[in-house]
């Protein structure tokens, strides 16, 4: 005879109570011999499809009973819900425990347990943000690298997903989706899928109702992803869409391209109907008319009329539904007037016929999940277009190359004409070559870099470019070892350019990893980059600079390379540190009350900011021009004292601290 | 530590496990916990009451032990480990009193002195020397072959060879050829060299006060190495009468009086017994977590209440239960290492976690993924654990396991 799910599920669940009542029973020193099997009865039950509620039943004594104890999870209040969606995909042993702490947690949060470690509000709040976060995990996609990870196992997470959302209520998952997206957006990023699938699943919540001003938002977003007007809603196709669009006279088709044009800037989303617009007004002939559909300023407006020819093979190429994206990109690359630069437009007609290499093409056309209808070409300028008009909006992916991100970002900025050069050679040789020292660099020679295999989820022009360059930073990195320093004083200045100031600070010791000189070292910025100390000089290229990233314990993380772009005062009279973080969303957490700012500080779109003293605080290179310092004695040694707190408080703890002794 | 029952001995365990530490700290002796000073930082966090110490070979310094323990006043040291015997037998010797405890804990920590021993007692053993080169094992199969009258080009009856001081089978080497004596590594010796004894192996956990046999599992291998149940089946308990008269034997041989010992048989085919080897500590195999899971009692405690002279006659007859009929079932275990050379994560087959035998298991991820090569029939990775009432089940079950990888 063999037994039901049912049955099977209640009688895990009593093995889990008894597991439960000897967990509890046992003195601390001796939980870790019984917490093993609870986490075997928790993929067990999880893999039933009434596990759920069986774990459930049981979760308000997890803590009490001493699941979590000494381990990560025992700290409610510090868990991340950004580490959520590693943790329920990894070794069975932490999913075990991430789905027990999500129950226990919803327990706290729904009043049917309580704690002394965490508030109802603020499990509540963590849950909302890791589904927020992992809304694939909710309503689960059918691409096919989501049914390549599906197991019985992750259908049990998406059970338990689906169970938290139903108790939390769809309107704090809405709202929290919603404000996710739009934090996100507001960064302007190049690349928007994971975006465009928080939207789509923040619209299957919309069926339930929600607060009218949430629900506008969302319906917002929702539409500039698939149709920003009624009649791009209302078309089955997007043939009927091109259709319709041709019955329309030149009033309703300059309305229809001003509604694309403001939803596009206003969201930094473009939906597929946008390219058939573009291709339809572009068909047509009247520049006023693309002027309209990409929103273009009067920089853009001039730019269209010089390069008119241009802007038209260009849309030629991006107005496919699957490069519409690529469409903002264009609009922001002609207001930025960067086409102006001599090298630029030659440079990408050079593109547009370019015999790419067969290896890379592959690679181009994957992104495209090998539309027949695009050419590699395509792809890579709408790449190519996107880096231009968004150099802010460059991230490294899933890979640890902050390095080469930061990079083309910076190149995109101070040096677009190189840039193109190196997009050239990448994808037409597969290869690029660099000079170190008076020495050639070929990347194809060279051994690989810092990742072994890169995550292909990139935008095209970083897919083309971060192999070589990745290979080539650290051949760089190779050839200054043993020079007893940090390397980034060589390696900075040669691998982007010489605008790269010479001048190089660093604030650890390269023998011994130990501070040095954090007073003098934070002086020198101060005086290099502080305008109330530098003489007020403004900075001219977006520098490289190091920072210690840490968790928002205050934790010290890794070693992690961003730009400062600029230093200025914002609305509210505070000096604040505007800087490019290449990692994928910008808004952290650093602990000790560092967040950095996104948007509401007069950041553009993609720049971080913070207030000088925080972005100081977590600082240990900058490069700086010698012959423009201010003077060392005016930075008050209060301030510098604050920061050196809040260093050795969090990224420095435990580390070797040595200051200079001062004579005078 | 849980309420301290009048008149009974305090007690020194030797050597650190969590196991044995959580089930003493919950019985009703006063105990301290000898081991390691890596252990200290979690003993001082933990409460548990703490003296370090190294435990490597006896020497000039090992009276500071006794000394230590004596100005504590402990009474009665407990081994956990093979290698913290002696040391059990150098400090009870002295604490008790009794001088002989600690040549007799020497046997059990020599293999050829434990064989010498029970040869002279009259217990039935195979034929054993000492070897100290490469030449000395060609010599004995040579001479046992010989012995068996092998003609030249039968195969070889295999000989065992085993270091003298090591647990269980650490260290084991089955030799059949010369190319099996050639990948003897020279710090191998000196070792014990005996000869094959066919028959069904099988081992007991004895716990014994006061000379006599307080309880006496039987231990059943379905195959050595691999799995293991308890109790044994009815065909192998059907024995119990003369495995019973044998390990009398031997606590007479090896004058035991106290504590728990942890002998190994052979049962040939005609129905003789055959003596292999005895262990005075906690049995390797997961063994004392069987018994709790069959017999319902915590084998731990059970082994510090034997070794303590003052538990008195009522205390042991109400801590034991009655020898099979008691048993609530066949609790058996798999001991599992990993097919591949690489593994990423436990990958529990879905025909293991649905048989209703199926208890739990402690497979999770070790830190390294890198298997590391299986030294003889040791470290294994993890053990699976069954429960059920019929036995031939229970063996069929765990020999399937076999066929299972448990990791991807």
């Amino acid at each position: 005879m063999s037994e039901t799910g049912c049955d099977k599920a209640e009688r895990l669940a009593a093995q889990l109570a008894e597991a439960l009542d000897q967990l509890e029973a046992v003195k601390p020193f001796a939980k870790l011999n019984y917490q093993g099997h609870i986490c075997d009865l928790t993929l067990r039950l999880l893999k039933e499809p009434q596990g759920v509620q069986w774990l459930y039943g049981q979760a308000a004594r997890f803590d009490r009973a001493g699941v979590f104890y000494g381990g990560d999870w025992a700290h409610p209040a510090s868990l991340q819900p950004a580490l959520v969606s590693a943790s329920v995909r990894g070794p069975a042993l932490s999913v075990a425990i991430e789905c027990l702490s999500e129950l226990r947690l919803l327990a706290i949060a729904t009043g049917q347990a309580a704690s002394d470690k965490i508030t109802p509000e603020g499990a509540r709040t963590f849950l909302e943000d890791a589904i927020a976060r992992n809304l694939d995990l909710l309503f689960p996609s059918s691409s096919e690298a989501a049914r390549a990870e599906r197991t019985p196992l992750l259908e049990g997470v998406h059970r338990l997903f689906r169970f938290i959302a139903e108790r939390l209520g769809a309107q704090g998952i809405l709202e929290s989706t919603v404000s996710e997206a739009i934090r996100i957006l507001q960064q302007r990023p190049i690349l928007v899928h994971r975006v465009r699938e928080m939207i789509d699943a923040a619209a299957q919540t919309l069926a339930g109702g929600g607060s009218d001003a949430i629900y506008e938002q969302a319906r917002q977003l929702t539409n500039a992803v698939h149709g920003p007007s009624a009649l791009s809603r209302s078309a089955a196709s997007l043939e009927r869409y091109r259709e319709a669009l041709a019955e329309l006279d030149a009033r309703a088709l300059a309305e229809e391209a001003q509604a694309f044009a403001r939803s596009m800037h206003e969201t930094g989303l473009v939906s597929p109907q946008h390219a058939v617009l573009l291709e339809h007004v572009c068909a047509k002939g009247s520049g006023d008319g693309i002027a309209r559909v990409l929103g273009l300023d009067s920089v853009g407006r001039d730019s269209l009329d010089v390069y008119g020819e241009l802007v038209r093979r260009l849309i030629a190429s991006l107005a496919h539904p699957l490069l519409a994206q690529s469409i903002y990109g264009l609009a922001c690359m002609l207001n930025r007037g960067v086409l102006f630069f001599p090298p630029l437009a030659p440079g990408l007609w050079r593109l547009t016929r370019l015999q790419i290499e067969a290896e890379v093409a592959a690679a181009l056309q994957r992104l495209v999940d090998e539309s027949p209808t695009l050419s590699a070409n395509a792809v890579l300028l709408a790449g190519t277009v996107s880096v231009l008009g968004q150099p802010l909006g460059v991230g490294q992916g899933d890979n640890p190359t902050c390095q080469s991100a930061r990079a083309i970002s910076l190149w995109s900025q101070c040096d677009p004409g190189f840039l193109l050069e190196l997009i050239t050679w990448a994808a037409r040789d597969n290869e690029v070559d660099m000079h170190f020292e008076g020495q050639l660099l070929r990347s194809s020679e060279l051994q690989s870099g810092g990742v072994a295999e890169l995550h292909t989820e990139l935008d095209p022009a970083s897919l083309v470019l971060v192999p070589h360059l990745d290979r080539i930073y650290w051949e760089m990195g190779r050839r200054i070892a043993g020079r007893g320093e940090d390397g980034h004083k060589w390696i900075n200045p040669e691998f982007h350019g010489w605008w790269v100031q010479r001048g190089f600070a660093t604030v650890i010791q390269y023998s011994s990893g130990d501070v040095i000189d954090f007073e003098g070292f934070m002086r020198l910025f101060y005086i290099s980059y502080h305008p109330a100390y530098n003489g007020a000089r403004q900075l001219i290229y977006a520098q490289p600079a190091g920072i210690a990233a840490t968790d928002k314990n205050g934790q010290f993380i890794g070693w992690h390379a961003v730009s400062i772009q600029r230093v200025t005062v914002d609305q509210d009279g505070e000096v604040r540190a505007y800087f490019y973080n290449p990692n994928n969303d910008s808004g952290q957490d650093w602990g000790q009350g560092i967040v950095t700012s996104t948007a509401g500080h007069g950041e553009f779109p993609g720049e971080s900011s913070l207030p000088f003293k925080q972005f100081a605080a977590r600082l240990y290179v900058f490069h700086y021009n010698s012959r423009e310092l201010g003077d060392p004695a005016a930075v008050p040694a209060a301030i510098l004292g604050e920061i050196a707190a809040l260093a050795r408080a969090s990224w420095a703890r435990g580390v070797g601290w040595h200051e200079l002794v001062s004579t005078s | 530590m849980a309420e301290i029952a009048p008149n009974t001995s305090y007690v020194a365990v030797l050597g650190w496990s969590l196991r044995a530490i959580e089930a003493i700290d919950r019985f009703n002796r006063k105990y301290v916990v000898v081991a390691p000073s890596w252990a200290e930082e979690y003993a001082k966090d933990n409460a548990i009451p703490y003296i370090p110490w190294e435990f490597e070979r006896l020497n000039d310094r090992s009276i500071e032990l006794y000394e230590r323990l004596a100005e504590e006043g402990v009474e009665v040291a407990v081994p956990l480990f093979e290698e913290t015997v002696e040391w059990a037998g150098a400090i009870n010797a002295r604490l008790q009193n009794k001088p002989r405890l600690f040549p007799q804990s020497l046997l059990f920590r020599d293999k050829s002195l434990m064989k010498r021993r029970a040869q002279l007692a009259g217990i039935r053993v195979g034929v054993f020397e000492e070897a100290h080169d490469r030449d000395d094992v060609r010599r004995f199969l040579m001479r046992v072959n010989k012995a068996l009258l092998k003609l030249d080009g039968d195969p070889n009856d295999p000989i065992h060879m085993k270091p003298f001081d090591k647990a269980g089978t650490y260290g084991h080497r089955v030799i059949k050829t010369n190319e099996d004596i050639d990948a003897i590594s020279d710090d191998e010796f000196p070792c014990l060299l005996e000869s094959h004894l066919d028959g069904k192996e099988f081992a007991c956990e004895v716990f014994i006060h006061e000379g006599k046999i307080r309880f006496l599992n039987i231990s059943e291998y379905v195959h050595l190495g691999y799995s293991v149940f308890i109790p044994a089946s009815p065909a192998l308990e059907e024995w119990r009468p003369q495995i019973r008269k044998a390990v009398e034997h031997l606590i007479q041989a090896f004058e035991i009086e106290h504590g728990l010992i942890h002998p190994e048989f052979f049962i040939t085919h005609d129905g003789n017994l055959h003596f292999g080897e005895v262990a005075y500590r906690v049995p390797g195999g997961n063994a004392f977590e069987l018994i709790e899971r069959a017999y319902g009692f915590n084998a731990y405690q059970a082994q510090v209440l034997v070794s303590d002279p003052k538990a008195t006659e009522a205390e042991i007859q109400a801590f034991f239960p009655r020898e099979v009929v008691d048993a609530k079932g066949f609790a058996g275990c798999f001991l599992v290492y990993p097919k591949q050379r690489v593994i990423s994560d436990i990958d529990m087959p879905d025909a293991v976690e649905n048989d209703p035998y199926y208890e739990k298991h402690d497979l999770f991820m070790p830190a390294n993924p890198k298997v590391a090569e299986r030294v003889a029939f040791g470290n294994h990775y993890g053990t699976v654990y069954f429960f059920g009432d019929d036995s031939d089940r229970m063996r069929e079950l765990l020999l399937k396991q076999e066929e299972y990888d448990f990791y991807r």
